[in-house]
């Protein structure tokens, strides 16, 4: 394919340029928000060696391996979901491998598990953890992996499908939302598939192939006959096209727009079917493509309240208050452990209300003038630390961390609004950072 | 489990700036309450706290409070560095270290005193101090002329016949001063009232005041403290001032929450009723007693109240029970019935709706037995809940997070129908809790029963020891139930209740022991109970780095809040129910 034809063709550095722009929009899409530090690495380092390091396993620091232990034995120790969506919170803010976090909590959307008929913190802590492992690894091995996965067969009732009476919700969960999306299989095979997987139970705590209960008779799956186990199924899936077009739809959904080009799609798709649905790669060319970087991209995806709530504290290196947070994003419509359904959560516009959007603001108010959901850094002592003497420097700072773009047209007024506050230099700042967060424009990355 | 840490935290720092004294001050009665003008709605009195100061300087506390995490960041505020800046203008004008400064100001007698002013307006305030060294006050005036006369146009020195010399602040102050002594009034006319009763002895002063006659009378508040101890602060207040103030009772006639009604209704009625309320704070080498008295004669409440009194003659409440390594407790006497039977008059209407809920729920449990006539007339007088330390035998491993047993030992009016009644509650739960454990994939318990010391214990048993190091919190909890005599205890631990029975058949004696009648009592250990928190460090620290300190700060603030408690050896809390005064005590002892 040509390159004037690939829709997923390379990012042209050379004649766009690298600026700090683009790293920003690169890292507010594959990490959940960006530190002043981060975007100015990406942009010195240039786009290949940020994607190496996002796509590779990076050491983390001695504190957040403390604070991360501390935090998981708490909640195993506890039960309390609470404490384990504290957790992953935590991770979210503070990890050196965002990228794996944000695949992380994507994965949860997509094989959406919901804690309010698991009701257990180890199970939840295990399926989060298979998510995390196999994150930027093969979805092929991911698949699998939830097939065994504790937490699923409990909220998918696996225990009740028997050899002589085959319970169907995994069988049809995985062909619709997990694999092949809606209306590319049959109702018979959704019925075959459910036998082979008869058997897969849970048993003190752990995956049991239970011999006695699964059906060994031949199926017919896809067109395809044979004594299929649930291994197999998972491999019929993926040998279906529409396997690769379901997930690269949800990736560049995810990542690049919300209305993906077909051409785009099928690119996508190609490349995964190419690397075996090996995920590193896909996304490489995902974030290293033109259309990723195009206009029509940039700004065209609504902050999810994950994005919002947590994007925001790690981008202004906020000391986080995690349980409060938390619960603002569960009243944002996005509750950790606990999605609303099997479908998980649909997002796009549908974060938007009039509801979340009062919180939304609310949320800028809190963050800027109280430490209800953490304590950022006091703007004035920022200032000094960094000798900025002017108030637009100062401006200019918070407009390009939060807008990752230029005041320009924004300055006067950001000015003006400075000037018409009252109070210390601190309180006047925050009321310029309380400004931008409210923007509408930062309701979009 | 939430804990309030950051309440805990300040809570033993406050006490620990008390725990750094240990010194004796040679203060008995008021010396300056007789230059106060009369007509104060409150009055307070502090008796060197200059030498507290000294003491809380140079003791490891201080050092540890210095070095501490909170410290440290509260040094890097902006407003410490506003109080650092100011505090350096002062030296600088004064010639002399700001803290030698405050201590000899401030640090032999202070007195201050409000005057009511009109509906909603603050009131007028007094204010006396007189220095241990004479040449003090004298030696500032010398160091403050400077500035003194720069601001000539905004103030006015004038020199009394006497010697006195008077600032007037711009008309929003008045001060005078000679000798050892320092007058401050926001009213001119008080300043002059106070210079009067200083000086000559002219004119009525607060000390004549009725409420304040009466509180020397019935609450000894000028006697010299017991056992050596010192009077370090004194405060009165003129309550018949206050409830008018608050537009005739301070108090209403009928509270809007039970909860408060049952446990304090006695103690907010006497004080709305009392002409004063009086607070006196005595320290010693090894400890603290705070009272606070009211007027109490509990023949003015009417039989309204009489289920929160004992009758004459008779101990309210009893001794906690001598359990080993007792954490705590809370004990209180009430007549409960008939409280319950009275409620309708002590609580307010929007309340009852609530009541006939509970009854209706109640019946379900309990066919044809209404709660009040039947079931609550057969417990008797005495509520006892304690907590101890727990040894987790029911278990092949331990909780995570450990908790200590706890224990509700209920007097029985009628023993053997109360008994019946308080086991068949017992089951009831322990069924609707194996449903639930069944649900949630938990072991479900068995009830049974053994013969301990003559003594029948119904506890609950798991059918398989659950194992493990790093158990769930539900794992600290199996209840057993006793009764010892006219005692039913209800324990969520075995080792627990077995301790119970002991110390419920042996005669009373224990750290609860005392001579006046107390209608409530509350003891805590603060040993055993930093135990606990140590042994669940974990969990606390993990709340800490959830509300945004790293794992080092965590780690290091719990550590201090250790060092801490540690001082501490135990707190106290109760009310004593005397003829003519109503008190609540709070005490505390350190190492």
């Amino acid at each position: 394919m040509s390159a004037a034809a690939d829709p997923l063709a390379p990012f042209d550095v050379a004649t766009s340029g690298w600026t700090r722009r683009h790293a920003a929009h690169l890292l507010w899409r594959a990490q959940h928000g960006a530190t002043d530090a981060e975007v100015t690495r990406a942009h010195e380092e240039g786009l290949p060696a940020t994607l190496d390091r996002l796509l590779s396993p990076q050491p983390e620091t001695s504190e957040f391996t403390a604070a991360d232990a501390t935090l998981a034995q708490l909640a195993a120790d506890s039960g309390d979901i609470g404490d384990l969506k504290a957790w992953w919170a935590h991770r979210i803010v503070r990890t050196a491998n965002p990228l794996v976090e944000k695949m992380t909590l994507f994965w949860h959307n997509h094989f959406a598990t919901s804690n309010t008929k698991v009701d257990s913190v180890p199970r939840m802590t295990a399926q989060n953890d298979t998510l995390r492992t196999h994150a930027v690894g093969s979805f092929r091995e991911l698949l699998g992996a939830m097939t065994r996965d504790v937490a699923m067969l409990v909220w998918l009732d696996g225990n009740a499908n028997r050899r002589r009476q085959p319970n169907e919700n995994f069988a049809r969960e995985l062909l619709e939302l997990f694999a092949l999306g809606v209306g590319n299989y049959t109702e018979r095979d959704i019925q075959e598939a459910a036998r082979a997987f008869t058997g897969g139970h849970v048993r003190q705590e752990k995956f049991w192939f239970n011999a006695r209960q699964h059906d060994e008779g031949a199926k017919q799956v896809f067109g395809a006959s044979g004594n299929f186990d649930g291994g197999e199924i998972i491999d019929l899936c993926l040998a279906q096209p529409s396997c690769a077009c379901f997930l690269a739809t949800k990736l560049l959904r995810q990542f690049v727009m919300p209305l993906p080009p077909d051409q785009s799609i099928d690119a996508l798709a190609a490349k995964l079917r190419e690397q075996d649905y090996q995920l590193a790669p896909a996304l490489r060319t995902l974030f290293a493509s033109e259309l990723f970087f195009s206009a029509a991209a940039e700004r065209s995806i609504i902050k999810s309240p994950a994005d919002l709530v947590l994007g925001t504290l790690r981008t202004l290196e906020a000391r986080a208050n995690l349980r409060p947070a938390v619960q603002l994003m569960a009243e944002l419509g996005q509750n950790l452990f606990e999605p609303p359904t099997v479908k998980g959560w649909e997002g796009g516009r549908l974060w938007i209300n009039s509801a979340s959007m009062l919180k939304r603001a609310n949320f800028a108010t809190d963050l800027a003038f109280s430490d209800r959901y953490g304590a950022i850094a006091d703007p004035a002592e920022l200032a000094a630390s960094r000798h900025w003497r002017r108030i637009d420097e100062m401006l200019q700072h918070y407009v390009e961390l939060l807008w990752s773009a230029d005041a320009g047209e924004s300055l006067p007024l950001l000015e003006q609004a400075m000037s018409e506050t009252h109070g210390t230099l601190s309180q006047r700042l925050r009321g310029v950072v309380h400004l931008v967060l409210a923007a509408p424009r930062y309701q979009l990355m | 489990m939430s804990f309030q840490l950051f309440h805990v935290r300040s809570f033993a720092l406050v006490l620990g700036l008390l725990v750094a004294v240990g010194a004796r001050f040679a203060a008995a009665e008021s010396e300056l309450v007789a230059a106060f003008p009369a007509g104060a709605v409150v009055y307070g009195e502090l008796s060197d706290a200059g030498a507290v100061a000294e003491r809380l300087h140079g003791s490891a506390y201080w050092s540890t409070l210095v070095d501490s995490p909170q410290w440290k960041q509260a040094q890097g505020t902006p407003q410490w560095r506003q109080f650092a800046a100011g505090r350096t203008l002062v030296e600088r004008q004064l010639g002399m270290d700001a803290w030698e400064a405050a201590k000899s100001l401030l640090g032999h007698r202070v007195a201050v005193a409000l005057y009511p002013r009109g509906p909603g307006e603050k009131p007028n305030v007094v204010a006396l101090v007189r220095t241990a060294d004479a040449g003090f006050l004298p030696q500032l005036r010398e160091q403050l002329a400077p500035m003194l006369a720069l601001a000539e146009e905004k103030l006015h020195v004038s020199q009394a016949l006497d010697g006195v010399e008077r600032i007037n602040l711009d008309n929003h102050g008045f001060l005078a001063w000679k000798g050892d002594w320092l007058v401050f009034a926001d009213k001119e006319q008080l300043l002059d009232q106070s210079l009067s009763l200083l000086a000559k002895n002219e004119g009525e002063s607060l000390k004549q005041d009725q409420p304040y006659q009466a509180m020397l009378a019935q609450a000894k508040w000028d006697a010299p403290p017991s056992d050596s101890n010192t009077r370090l602060l004194r405060v009165y207040a003129n309550m018949a001032m206050i409830n008018q103030a608050a537009g005739g009772r301070f108090v209403p006639e009928k509270l809007d929450n039970a909860l408060s009604s049952l446990v304090l209704g006695e103690s907010l009625q006497l004080a709305s009723r009392s002409p004063y309320l009086s607070v006196a704070v005595d320290v010693g080498d090894h400890g603290w007693l705070a009272t606070a008295t009211t007027a109490g004669d509990r023949a003015e409440l009417g039989e309204l109240y009489a289920p929160f009194f004992p009758p004459a003659g008779e101990a309210g409440v009893k001794p906690f029970p001598e359990v080993p390594k007792l954490l705590g407790g809370v004990t209180i006497y009430r007549d409960f019935a008939k409280w319950y039977g009275l409620r309708e008059q002590l609580l307010q209407e929007q309340l009852m709706p609530e009541f006939d809920k509970f009854e209706s729920g109640l019946a379900n449990l309990l066919p044809g037995k209404d709660f009040g006539e039947d079931v609550l007339p057969l417990v008797g007088r005495r509520l006892t809940f304690v907590a101890a330390p727990q040894d987790f035998a029911h278990l092949d491993g331990e909780p995570a997070v450990k908790l200590p047993g706890f224990a509700l030992v209920v007097e029985l009016a009628k023993p053997d129908e109360a008994a019946a009644i308080l086991q068949f509650f017992t089951q009831t739960l322990a069924a609707i809790l194996n449903i639930e454990a069944g649900q949630q994939g938990r072991q479900p318990w068995v009830m049974t029963s053994e013969a301990y010391q003559g003594v029948q214990i119904a506890y609950a048993d798991y059918l398989d020891k659950p194992t493990g190091d790093k158990l769930g919190i539900a794992f600290n909890f199996l209840p057993a139930t006793a009764r010892v005599g006219d005692q039913y205890i209800l324990s969520s631990s075995r080792g627990l209740c077995r301790q119970l029975v002991d110390a419920l058949q042996q005669p009373a004696t224990s750290i609860g022991a005392h001579e006046a009648p107390r209608t409530i009592d509350t003891s805590l250990q603060v040993g055993p109970i930093t135990d606990l928190l140590e042994e669940n460090r974990e969990f606390f620290q993990g709340r800490m780095i959830q509300e945004g300190r790293t794992a080092e700060e965590a780690k290091a603030e719990f550590d201090v809040l250790i060092t801490l408690l540690r001082r501490l050896v135990s707190l106290r809390l109760s009310t004593v129910a005397e003829a003519k005064t109503f008190q609540l005590q709070f005490a505390g002892s350190w190492q």
